[in-house]
């Protein structure tokens, strides 16, 4: 039998810079095994344990979605051992993944409803998922308005550009972009992004709001969306914990008595509330 | 007044009136000749303090925790070396420390108390003079405390406080015959030294309860939990654990002061000494250095002398 | 039924015990009880408890999860490891320890996916107890709902009497066992005499009813300050708890030829909960204490029930500045 710790091998098969700074590429991952390819099933919001040989392995957040078939994506900024020898790797490079692990988020609730996905900087990442996933032409008429409010440090910053463009472009979707500080050439809005959350204003009516960030970001979203009227319940968001079995074992990356690995990622802010603060 | 007597009525004094925020010295513990760190920000406490051999902490560690405070600490001859050093390291301000400098006669080894028990479990005990009365279940037994004495302390040649603001009894003798011959050195081979040392690394289990117990090792972050680069494995193999005790005995010498702290901390039993002492000798007899007497000298590894016998920084 | 195993004949049960199993008694080591491989000529320590906990047959302090490298043509393989098939037999464990391996089964096999290496070697394994006839110095079991004569986690219970031993079957792989041997009945005054002992030993239940609960609502509780003064922010304690488990993955060689590690870890430790961004969620060792007693007295129960503590007494025997935790559980209110 096989061990839940012996990862799937998968060859690297793109790699995209997504800052100036170069420290953040989304990578394009496909498994060597025909089967794990056809069987690897995951949801939005759930993560994966990938591997470098040799170095390790750390829990990334899927980023791809469900509808994109054959292939997984991660967007990794480069922070640790294993994220800085990945950021090394080059396409057709063979790297480990096992899972996918943690919960997802409640699509059925969200079903029928305005969704707000508000993100900042790499946060956009786990959301992707979702926002692809709900965008879907499959899933798009499940929703009602979907909103997205992203913002990074700098022009720069921003992540999945190429994608922004594109969701920009599509008529059934609302996009607002900020920087914290322009470059001279950024056309756009400058600000953070829970001022812009308060010069959007949604309504908290039948809408649910999915927010990840750096935490300085997601304490003020958090503060400025109950402000807006927004219940606990309505707020969701996705975490992160150093992580190292992904399944509930190893012990360290709890929050009380919730496992992030089991548990969640994806927590609302109802749940958030009566955790300790701890994270 | 008995030092212990003395040391409450002290302590008490210091913290009624205000001369220090806090005062750190032993209480009584939860097994059987045992003592355990006590934190006492109120007089009331004082009367519970406790002085002898089972008072086997070292406790300048503890003063990081509490930059700014006013503490009284109560040392023993080697805990009092081990603040000089870090007096000297700028790691504590020793305005705001009133050092109570306490007689010591050596402390027990828990060891050496475990080979004469021979598997009894000892559920009393009790010093008397020189005499250590053992108790448990159905069996009583009286060990002479020499007997019982850590190996530190049976070679300590300072057995009384350097730096103290109040030293309570005086010239107390250790058992331990003072100004024990220098050991000498180790005559043995590579091969035989080697695997001496590695059988007691096997023993090791990286709990790092040796350098939480050292007062030398307050880096506030170890070389081994440094994971770019990582200097060291983790996986805990013999070769982590030799590279672990070997780094941290050179990053101490010349600032180890035997204290043994670090010896009485492990539960694995580990012969920790081993590679302290030989620096230790190392220091006193090439450079004449003997860590722990006077604040006012450089640091060992921080001094040059233009007659040292080596020429590798000329 | 209960049977009878003379003291002589002891021997010959592990004897015959050493062929199909790994088999570990408590030996003598260097002063201390220690488990050790049973060999011919052995014998059991029969008196007080092992220094080291009986976890480490079934998370060793370091373990290979699997061996990775390349195939000629470059590409990586992955390589399960082959483990020792017997299965591990385990005699005069003491009922403390068999209940904490209990609770370990709780977190690698009683939720999915279950831990493969925890599996291999926890699966058929046989786990003989021995009641306590006399509580050690540190001991705390009745304080935390087990009991000197408790059966949780065992197969056969031994009760030591004049003579020998009573032996019972307390699950069914130890009845099947028990079977297997036909030992002869134990006569009714020799199970009168195993009962006297096994009552003898039973303390008064002092369970904490509630204790999880009033830890959680206590996390920003003032007495964690002064609980964790003590500490040196070791992990000694953790590496001696027979329920501890925590554990860290890591890799040793390198691409071509290496292999990836479970080892033990600790939340003890600074790094445990450190983010590679450089954030860590438990910054001082009041954090991490307050994690370790959390885990065990309030996480772990509201997940799984009980308290993840069996009261060996182990981390108040190790601690290196003898920090107790029976006076840690008095000042938050529970035991004692």
């Amino acid at each position: 039998m096989k061990s839940p710790y012996v990862p799937e091998l998968a060859i690297i098969e793109d790699i995209v810079e997504e800052t100036l700074a170069n420290d953040v590429k989304t990578f394009r991952v496909v498994f060597s095994n025909e089967d794990t390819r056809r069987n690897f099933s995951y949801r939005p919001g759930q993560f994966a344990e990938v591997s470098v040989f040799g170095l390790g392995e750390a829990p990334i957040s899927i980023t791809s979605s469900p509808t994109q078939v054959g292939y997984l994506e991660f967007a990794v900024k480069k922070a640790g051992v294993l994220t800085t020898a990945l950021h090394q790797a080059e396409k057709g490079d063979c790297i480990g993944v096992r899972g996918p692990y943690g919960n997802v988020f409640p699509v059925e609730i969200m079903e029928g409803k305005h969704l707000v996905f508000i993100a900042g900087g790499i946060g956009l990442a786990p959301l992707r998922s979702l926002f692809n996933y709900c965008i879907d032409p499959a899933h798009r008429s499940q929703y009602q308005t979907v909103t997205m409010l992203y913002g990074a440090r700098s022009p720069g910053d921003l992540v999945f550009k190429w994608e922004l463009e594109k969701w920009g472009a599509r008529p059934d979707l609302v996009q607002y972009v900020t920087v914290d500080r322009g470059d001279g050439q950024w056309p756009g809005r400058v600000g953070f992004v829970p001022a812009m959350l308060m010069d959007v204003r949604p309504s908290p009516e039948d809408t649910v709001a999915i927010t990840c960030g750096p935490p300085i970001m997601i304490k003020f979203v958090l503060q400025n969306l109950e402000q807006l009227g927004f219940a606990p319940e309505q707020i969701v968001t996705t975490l992160e914990m150093r992580m190292k079995c992904g399944i509930g074992k190893c012990g360290r990356c709890n929050i009380g008595s919730q496992y992030v690995c089991l548990d969640g990622p994806v927590f609302t802010y109802a749940q958030l509330r009566h955790m300790p603060k701890e994270y | 007044m008995m030092p212990e007597a003395a040391l409450k009525e002290l302590a008490a004094r210091l913290l009624e009136e205000g001369l220090v925020d806090l005062f750190i010295g032993y209480g009584p513990g939860s097994l059987p000749l045992r003592s355990t760190p006590v934190f006492l920000r109120q007089a009331a406490g004082a009367g519970g303090l406790i002085l002898g051999p089972t008072c086997e902490n070292n406790l300048a560690p503890y003063l990081a925790r509490f930059p700014g405070e006013r503490v009284g600490l109560v040392v023993k001859a080697c805990d009092a070396r081990a603040l000089v050093e870090l007096i000297r390291e700028n790691q504590v301000n020793r305005e705001n420390l009133y050092v109570v400098g306490v007689p010591c006669r050596g402390v027990i080894c828990r060891q050496k108390l475990e080979g004469r028990l021979a598997g009894r479990e000892l559920t009393a005990g009790r010093i008397e003079g020189d005499a250590v009365r053992c108790g448990g279940h159905e069996w009583e037994e009286a060990i002479p405390l020499d007997q019982l004495v850590h190996p530190s302390c049976a070679h300590c040649r300072l057995p009384a406080p350097e730096l103290f603001d109040v030293c309570l009894g005086d010239g107390e003798d250790p058992v331990a015959a003072s100004g024990e011959a220098l050991e000498a050195r180790d005559a043995r081979d590579a091969g035989a030294r080697y695997r001496e040392f590695s059988r007691e690394m096997e023993k090791c289990l990286l709990c790092y309860a040796c350098r939480q117990a050292c007062p030398a090792c307050y880096c506030p972050e170890c070389f081994v939990d440094r994971s770019q680069p990582a200097w060291m494995g983790g996986s805990g193999d013999l070769s982590d654990c030799m590279l672990f005790h070997l780094v941290r005995a050179l990053h101490v010498a010349g600032r180890c002061v035997d204290c043994g702290a670090c010896a009485r901390a492990c539960p694995q039993r580990v012969d920790l000494r081993v590679l302290n002492r030989r620096l230790e000798q190392e220091a006193r007899e090439l450079f004449g250095f003997t860590p722990g007497l006077d604040p006012g000298h450089k640091t060992l590894p921080g001094s040059f002398r233009p007659d040292d016998p080596d020429d590798f920084v000329k | 039924m209960v049977g009878f195993i003379p003291e002589a004949e002891l021997d010959r049960v592990l004897a015959r015990l050493a062929g199909p199993y790994r088999l570990y008694v408590p030996v003598s080591c260097a002063g201390r009880v220690e488990l050790g491989e049973w060999s011919p000529g052995i014998r059991p320590v029969l008196e007080g408890r092992a220094y080291g906990t009986a976890k480490q047959l079934f998370l060793p302090r370091s373990e290979e999860l699997f061996a990775f490298g390349t195939h000629p043509d470059g590409t990586p393989r992955v390589v399960q490891p082959e483990r020792d098939r017997r299965p591990l037999a385990l005699f005069g464990l003491r009922p403390c320890d068999a209940r904490a391996i209990g609770m370990l089964d709780q977190v690698f096999l009683g939720q999915d996916p279950p831990d493969d290496p925890y599996r291999e070697r926890r699966q058929g394994a046989l786990l003989m107890g021995l009641v306590c006839s006399r509580p050690g110095r540190a001991c705390f079991c009745a304080q935390v709902g087990g009991s000197p004569a408790g059966t949780a986690g065992l197969d056969l219970l031994f009760t030591r009497i004049g003579g020998g031993f009573c032996v019972e079957a307390v699950s069914t792989a130890g009845e099947a066992h028990a079977a297997q041997e036909d030992w002869p009945a134990a006569t009714a005054a020799q199970v009168a005499g195993a009962r006297e002992i096994q009552q003898a030993a039973a303390p008064a239940a002092m369970a904490t009813p509630g204790l999880a609960q009033e830890l959680e609502a206590r996390f920003e509780d003032e007495v964690w300050a002064r609980l964790h003064e003590k500490c040196l922010g070791c992990a000694a304690c953790t590496f001696f708890c027979p329920t501890c488990h925590c554990f860290d993955v890591m890799d040793a060689g390198s691409y071509d030829h290496g292999t990836r590690l479970r080892c033990w870890d600790s939340c003890m430790f600074p790094k445990f909960t450190l983010h590679a961004s450089g954030h860590n969620p438990r910054l001082s060792g009041k954090e991490r204490m307050r994690q370790r007693v959390m885990h065990k007295f309030c996480y772990y129960p509201l997940r799984f029930g009980p308290e993840a503590c069996v009261g060996c007494g182990r981390c108040i025997e190790v601690c290196p500045v003898n920090l107790d935790i029976r006076a840690v559980l008095a000042e938050l209110g529970g035991s004692e």
